[in-house]
């Protein structure tokens, strides 16, 4: 954004919504949300799923299309921002590859991705790329008293040090979580329950239950739960590590390894496939065979 | 296929009521072959002259009677019927393209390809010219030349008009393939290429088949060959159950009308001819015909014990009994092939075990939709399990598949393996089976929810509790563990 107001002036603050339609070959009809000023628009082409090349292509020809109106007093091209663009089907990364480079001529665009490596090397060659580092703990307990602050609040240091921490160095859930904490007491006290966020406390109890039975009946109602995971829009490679690493907890060394052997292998096939369910259940599956099979040999180790 | 036709020719002579059955059995594994398709005529006047002494219902000829006459009569969704009238409207009447229209039918066999090409050709005025195949060659060399050079007559010759019709629009017909085409696919395209320098239009049948090698509309027409000579190309359904009902409603009153020739029925043997039919009009047409004959009341009983039991399974008993020989061969439908992927059935060899099952016809079978296939798979194999080993290799052995299914714009070759792979996997793994009747379940439907509002769209949907909290509202889902 600031980059923006830099090339621009103050004229990219005046933001409009805006639904845009798409229509794929098959006929079926996209909408899709938009964030647009007069000199940039702002979309998250992984909303419409599969259908995302579509909604590439026909945004940035559109938008590539129209010149700037006065073009003496401004800048010569217009900017699209494309966010996730790690989530993106391999196609639209093929689809994007190509009408990037044929409106590079009034088109600019900005890739915000959470890792690169799901990006293809065809992109990203074709990128300048900026790594943005997570803020660090002390940064976001500063940032968070600053903004208690400016709120009129008083947020004792320790706590928003422990917020900081639970926040996982995510600093938009962490602003999120000390408002809920105000919310939820205020004034604050340092030894203040901070609530977690729901999806990690499931999991959690996810793990618990595969750790206490390994049976099938316990991997239907496992599969259950991912379902629900992933149909309330928990990435897939969220909930594997969460997963892991409330798996890997209570095992002994030994197990861990080849646990966390096992995980590499299915997170591997995860990114390939388009069927998170697929390898998330082998992965329960095998953890719960390696789990039982271990306990089986210290038990019998013992006697 | 040649064998089959003569021993169905020799048939014909032999009239004796012994001989009925086995002949019906005849006609109907001609039609099951699939690349020889008898036209539905010409069986009907077999069953019919075979299946009694009487003269007079000899002489009946039904499914002439019945032949669909109007554009009402046929059994085929009038979108479809619309659909090759606008075709042969455009390019046999109003001819203005370069080059020889070419049209292509595919459909299951009795599903009226034949008949909506005829009778909208008797309704436009437009002659048929059918292709078919000579049978008085002994030779296989000189037979295949000579039926390719007659092949070529035939297009050339249909082009002429004779000399005492009237100059009418002509369409030649092939649906009875030559032999040599079937055995040598490349030749086709030669063929191909010489009459479309000049004849009439031409309209190719082929027959859906189950086997590869045997669906011709796949071997013949490639999409290659579609796309260089512009063929167009329309595929039927299966009858649908109503429309079934309407042809046999018509068949009803024209046994009403000859009540001294034809039986009444009762609503359930037609409910059973529709059942066991499986969409194939011409086969329900003549189980009816068979039925509802006079002086076959022993047989007809058999027939209702047979087919009421067909009915309540919703498929088909092959127990071969007397009648059964006319229903049609059994489709191994999806649902089948999932239960026999899921109960895989084992014979022990000394110490060893076979898995009873012919894998290849399995394959063939569900090979349409590989991905949906193992998305039901998945769903459904936990419960057929018995030891978490199994499962753990199973699961292993979906996810591996599933790498396969990932490029679904890529071959369908390697979408065929994933199938395999998942199909053995899952059969050879389950080593401790649980062998009890399990709900088949949908697969289900992963749809996220996206939300997207000027509020909360810059909320990750991980922190969506927090908006919960802090709004105090229940606008997002919450985990509860």
């Amino acid at each position: 954004m600031c980059l923006l107001k830099e090339l621009y002036g103050s004229g990219v603050e005046r933001l409009r919504m805006e639904h845009m339609n798409f229509t794929t070959p098959s006929n079926k009809k996209l909408e899709i949300m938009t964030v647009s000023s007069n000199y940039h628009i702002e979309v998250n082409p992984s909303d419409v799923g599969i259908y995302d090349r579509v909604v590439v292509m026909d945004l940035i020809k559109n938008v590539a299309q129209t010149h700037q109106l006065d073009a003496s007093g401004q800048r010569e091209f217009k900017v699209v921002v494309l966010t996730d663009v790690d989530e993106l089907s391999k196609d639209a990364q093929h689809a994007l590859r190509r009408t990037m480079e044929k409106y590079i001529a009034n088109c600019r665009l900005i890739l915000c991705a959470n890792s690169t490596s799901r990006i293809t090397p065809a992109i990203r060659s074709r990128c300048l790329s900026v790594r943005v580092p997570a803020p660090t703990v002390t940064e976001i307990s500063t940032i968070l008293q600053n903004t208690c602050k400016r709120e009129g609040l008083t947020l004792p240091v320790e706590l928003a040090q422990k917020i900081a921490e639970k926040s996982n160095r995510n600093l938009r859930r962490a602003l999120l979580m000390c408002e809920a904490c105000k919310v939820e007491q205020y004034p604050f006290t340092v030894n203040q329950n901070i609530t977690e966020p729901d999806w990690l406390v499931f999991i959690r109890s996810m793990a618990r239950k595969i750790s206490q039975e390994q049976s099938i009946q316990t991997l239907a109602n496992i599969r259950a739960d991912l379902y629900e995971l992933i149909v309330h829009g928990i990435p897939s490679h969220i909930i594997f590590k969460t997963l892991l690493n409330e798996l890997v907890r209570n095992c002994g060394i030994q197990l861990k390894a080849e646990i966390i052997s096992q995980a590499a292998f299915y997170e591997h096939r995860l990114q390939h496939g388009n069927k998170e369910i697929f390898h998330l259940e082998a992965f329960v599956a095998k953890f719960m065979y390696l789990y039982k099979k271990f306990m089986e040999d210290t038990i019998g180790g013992a006697f | 296929m040649k064998k089959a036709a003569r021993k169905w020719i020799a048939f014909n002579f032999d009239a004796t009521p012994d001989s009925n059955l086995k002949t019906s059995t005849k006609a109907v594994n001609v039609v099951h072959t699939g690349s020889v398709n008898t036209t539905p005529i010409r069986n009907a006047n077999q069953n019919n002259s075979t299946s009694t002494s009487n003269k007079n219902k000899m002489n009946f000829n039904f499914m002439e009677k019945l032949k669909p006459k109007t554009i009402e009569d046929l059994a085929v969704h009038p979108k479809k019927i619309k659909e090759v009238e606008t075709w042969i409207q455009q390019n046999v009447l109003y001819a203005n393209q370069v080059g020889v229209p070419i049209l292509l039918l595919t459909g299951p066999t009795g599903c009226g390809k034949t008949a909506t090409i005829n009778v909208l050709c008797s309704i436009m005025n437009i002659k048929v010219v059918e292709w078919i195949n000579p049978t008085d060659q002994d030779s296989e060399m000189s037979f295949m030349q000579a039926q390719i050079g007659k092949f070529l007559d035939f297009f050339t010759q249909s082009k002429y008009t004779s000399l005492c019709e009237s100059s009418q629009k002509k369409i030649a017909l092939v649906e009875d393939f030559p032999n040599f085409v079937v055995y040598n696919p490349t030749e086709f395209s030669g063929i191909l290429e010489k009459c479309s320098n000049g004849s009439s239009p031409i309209v190719f049948i082929c027959t859906d088949a189950s086997n590869k090698k045997l669906d011709l509309s796949q071997t013949l027409f490639s999409q290659e060959i579609r796309d260089k000579y512009h063929i167009t190309n329309i595929s039927f359904n299966p009858c649908s159950n109503t429309l079934l009902k309407g042809a046999l409603k018509r068949a009803y009153n024209l046994a009403q009308n000859h009540s001294d020739l034809f039986s009444n029925v009762s609503s359930d043997i037609i409910d059973a001819i529709i059942c066991t039919s499986m969409g194939d009009i011409r086969c329900s047409l003549n189980q009816y015909q068979f039925s509802t004959l006079k002086g076959m009341c022993e047989i007809s009983t058999t027939v209702n014990l047979n087919r009421s039991r067909g009915t309540k399974r919703k498929r088909n008993e092959k127990t071969s009994t007397s009648i059964n020989v006319m229903s049609k061969d059994e489709m191994l439908g999806f649902f089948h092939g999932l239960g026999r992927v899921l109960n895989p059935k084992r014979i022990e060899i000394n110490n060893s075990w076979r898995i009873q099952c012919d894998f290849n016809a399995l394959i063939d079978q569900l090979g349409t939709q590989p991905s949906v296939f193992s998305a039901f798979l998945q769903e459904n194999y936990l419960k057929y399990f018995g030891d978490l080993n199994d499962v753990q290799k199973a699961a292993d052995v979906l996810s591996q598949a599933q790498v396969f299914l990932e490029k679904w714009t890529e071959r369908n070759d390697i979408l065929v393996y994933a199938l395999w792979i998942s199909v053995l996997g899952l059969m050879v793994f389950n080593e401790h089976k649980v062998s009890r009747w399990n709900q088949i379940k949908a697969p289900t439907k992963v749809k996220r929810i996206s939300d997207s509002n000027l509020e909360t769209r810059s909320l990750n949907k991980e922190d969506y509790l927090y908006y919960n909290i802090i709004t105090n509202s229940n606008k997002f889902y919450t985990f509860k563990s």
